[in-house]
């Protein structure tokens, strides 16, 4: 239940000031051919994060374009290798050892992009000067990973949902703010529910149980999360609302459509602010307690190659 | 003095306590004060180690303090101390600003926007085109014979050659006399389709269907020309190479944006691709009617050539030029003719080639394949499918 003093969160940003560093990052993306999308994309993670407030503080993201090019040009090398491999499979070995040998190239990177991507992005994420940190073991993670995908394969994409919830499972149970820690509770069962319901009723009522599908996955997501403040367990809650979704989704369609695409920095400050509006942490957390515990870290190769490949939502 | 103190959230990078401290501004440095426990605490910032100044919302300056991880924080929700701040310690530039274009409001939006939909065209049209036609140049031949070599063995495999006629067509093109730099490599597929192309590196491959239903050695004389010019310059090359970098710009640009635009933005690049083609194309028959010229073999093989593929068959339709990667063949006609006339008058003298001709046009009476139903469709279907290859530059 949400309880009058729970504590919220409040996005700040406006579309304008969004657009005004779109704008410029694509300038320079193009006048760079490609060069500066680190610096692009370290630009509007740290105006997202800046304008996210909770508790009166806004989060920071310290990671800078410098750090990130260097991610990039490492995801960069690691890519063209997997493919010129790949390449030289199929025109002197047999086309499908080739591209047996890059879904397998890509698939390898997974275990990678979630430890790299989290490490990075977790330690350059602060809130109150104190950091966050995720303390995973990549020898688990990717065994944990491969198994998965194996039992992901043989169940012909059925078994995606456990694989999904075990990782969010465990990557939760070692992300660190300060000395606070955090769970996942969701289960594969419950996820694999949400996705056949969700899938026969968008069919069924032409789309528009889309909606309601949306916020049963992001109920799923945060309302399955606690933090962990010494003795306390403390729920993450959500007010959602189908119809919420269906308001914000539908209107930005609209801006984009109409805008030809120059208004999606508009439509992605509508999205932040209803997410940031709609999640909410149980009035136990006392923001004034958590000790800085967690180290540096500054190697951004799996967040950008998490970027690259379009894995960035499994994090 | 009044205006020099001010209350300000200060963490201290060990803890997320909040303390309210105050803040004096004294000699080049900060001070901060507060009381923890019914301790009174004084912390003195020196100007050398303020880190990653940020105007947030234009409001709200957060600052960083420290020589080493972990930092100690402020936020100065006071927009007038904020710039106090910033001034007195020459912060203003490293201060992240928003943009140029947004402090400007609607008029600096606008501007934005036609200065990006500006810089975005000229790369499109002028600068990745010559970029990666130089790329495709300083690619080695060596390599594209390679790769020519790889995917011309899997455009040939589901078929049967003909060595006789492959021998012959080898001796007819030594003796066109034709420049080049690549060593050509032919092959003559057995199958009843109107269709020839190359790949990279040298290697032509020809179908028996469109020499069959050639009239004159001056028609495959002509083809041959086309052909040559997609290789030596380096059209499937200099595709690829324009192809890719367009794919890697627009998902660099596209990456933020939702999936409608890029919907669009994909057809038009598709668009932009089947147009380079075109010219691609004309830039073959154009060289390979100079090719004509040049060794005084008559150039009118070349229209005949387009003629004979113009011919309707049943229930054939054209593709309308924009959707197709080759141009209308009536208009390949129109401006090949236009240009014989400025050529006019040429000189024929040709070489003796009727024998390697005849081979080639010879046809064995128990083939199985022509008298088989519904094999006109399978020609269109073909036609089809063959026009669109990113890889082969097809007749």
């Amino acid at each position: 239940m949400i309880k009058p003093n729970d504590h919220k969160f409040t996005f700040h940003g406006t579309g304008a000031n969004l657009f005004g560093i779109v704008i410029v990052n694509l300038l320079l993306t193009i006048i760079t051919l490609g060069l500066y999308y680190p610096w692009a994309r370290a630009a509007v993670l740290q105006y997202t994060y800046k304008e996210t407030e909770f508790i009166g503080s806004r989060f920071t993201f310290h990671g800078t374009g410098k750090e990130m090019f260097k991610g990039f040009i490492k995801a960069i090398g690691i890519i063209l290798a997997i493919y010129a491999i790949a390449m030289a499979l199929i025109f002197y070995v047999h086309q499908i050892a080739g591209i047996v040998f890059l879904y397998l190239g890509i698939f390898a990177l997974l275990p990678f992009v979630i430890h790299g991507g989290l490490r990075y992005r977790m330690s350059r994420t602060s809130w109150r000067g104190i950091h966050f940190g995720y303390r995973g073991k990549f020898n688990e993670l990717s065994k944990m990973c491969y198994k998965d995908l194996l039992l992901t394969l043989l169940t012909l994409g059925i078994y995606g949902a456990w694989f999904q919830a075990n990782i969010k499972k465990y990557t939760s149970k070692h992300i660190r703010y300060g000395d606070t820690g955090f769970s996942f509770t969701g289960t594969g069962g419950q996820l694999f529910k949400i996705y056949v319901v969700g899938t026969i009723l968008t069919y069924i009522t032409l789309g528009i149980y889309f909606f309601w599908y949306m916020k049963d996955l992001l109920e799923y997501q945060y309302n399955n999360l606690y933090i962990h403040q010494g003795e306390n367990t403390i729920p993450v809650k959500t007010s959602f609302t189908g119809g919420g979704l269906f308001k914000v989704l539908i209107g930005n369609f609209f801006i984009v459509l109409f805008t030809f695409g120059i208004g999606a920095p508009w439509a992605q400050v509508r999205m932040l602010k209803y997410l940031s509006q709609n999640i909410l942490v149980d009035e136990a957390f006392d923001p004034n307690i958590v000790k800085q515990t967690e180290e540096e870290y500054k190697d951004a190769t799996g967040e950008d190659l998490g970027d690259m490949l379009d894995l960035g939502f499994i994090i | 003095m009044h205006s020099n103190n001010h209350i300000v959230s200060y963490f201290d990078g060990l803890s997320s306590t909040e303390h309210l401290a105050e803040l004096k501004i004294q000699q080049g440095a900060l001070y901060l004060i507060y009381t923890d426990n019914g301790t009174q605490i004084q912390k003195i910032w020196h100007k050398d180690h303020i880190l990653e100044p940020d105007l947030i919302g234009g409001k709200k300056l957060s600052l960083r303090y420290g020589k080493a991880f972990p930092y100690q924080h402020i936020e100065i929700g006071n927009k007038q101390l904020a710039d106090q701040i910033l001034t007195k310690f020459e912060l203003q530039k490293k201060a992240k600003k928003y943009s140029l274009f947004t402090d400007k409001g609607a008029k600096g939006i606008l501007l934005g926007i036609l200065l990006f939909v500006g810089v975005f065209f000229l790369f499109y049209k002028v600068v990745i085109p010559t970029a990666s036609n130089l790329v495709a140049l300083s690619i080695p031949i060596s390599a594209e014979q390679k790769m020519g070599l790889a995917i011309k063995q899997s455009l040939v495999s589901p078929y049967e050659i003909d060595s006789v006629k492959t021998k012959a067509l080898e001796r007819f093109y030594t003796k066109l006399n034709f420049d080049t730099e690549y060593d050509l490599n032919f092959v003559v597929v057995d199958y009843d389709m109107q269709n020839a192309f190359a790949t990279p590196g040298g290697n032509i491959v020809v179908f028996s269907g469109i020499i069959d239903q050639m009239e004159c050695p001056e028609d495959l004389a002509a083809l041959i020309g086309h052909e040559l010019t997609h290789v030596n310059e380096r059209h499937s090359t200099k595709s690829i190479i324009r192809s890719m970098a367009n794919a890697m710009i627009l998902s660099v640009l596209l990456n933020d944006v939702n999936g409608i635009t890029s919907v669009v933005v994909d057809n038009a690049n598709t668009f932009q691709q089947l147009s380079f083609s075109r010219s691609l194309e004309k830039e073959a028959d154009e060289f390979a009617l100079e090719m004509l010229l040049k060794n005084n073999i008559n150039p009118y093989g070349m229209t005949n050539l387009l003629h004979q593929l113009n011919t309707p068959l049943e229930g054939d339709f054209e593709i309308p030029e924009f959707l197709s990667s080759h141009p209308i063949t009536n208009n390949r006609i129109k401006y090949i003719e236009k240009n014989i006339q400025k050529n006019t008058p040429f000189t024929i003298s040709e070489p003796d080639w009727t024998e390697d001709w005849n081979i080639l046009k010879f046809k064995d009476p128990f083939s199985p394949k022509e008298d088989e139903d519904g094999f006109i469709f399978d020609i269109q279907l073909f036609k089809g499918d063959t026009d669109n290859e990113t890889d082969t530059d097809s007749e």
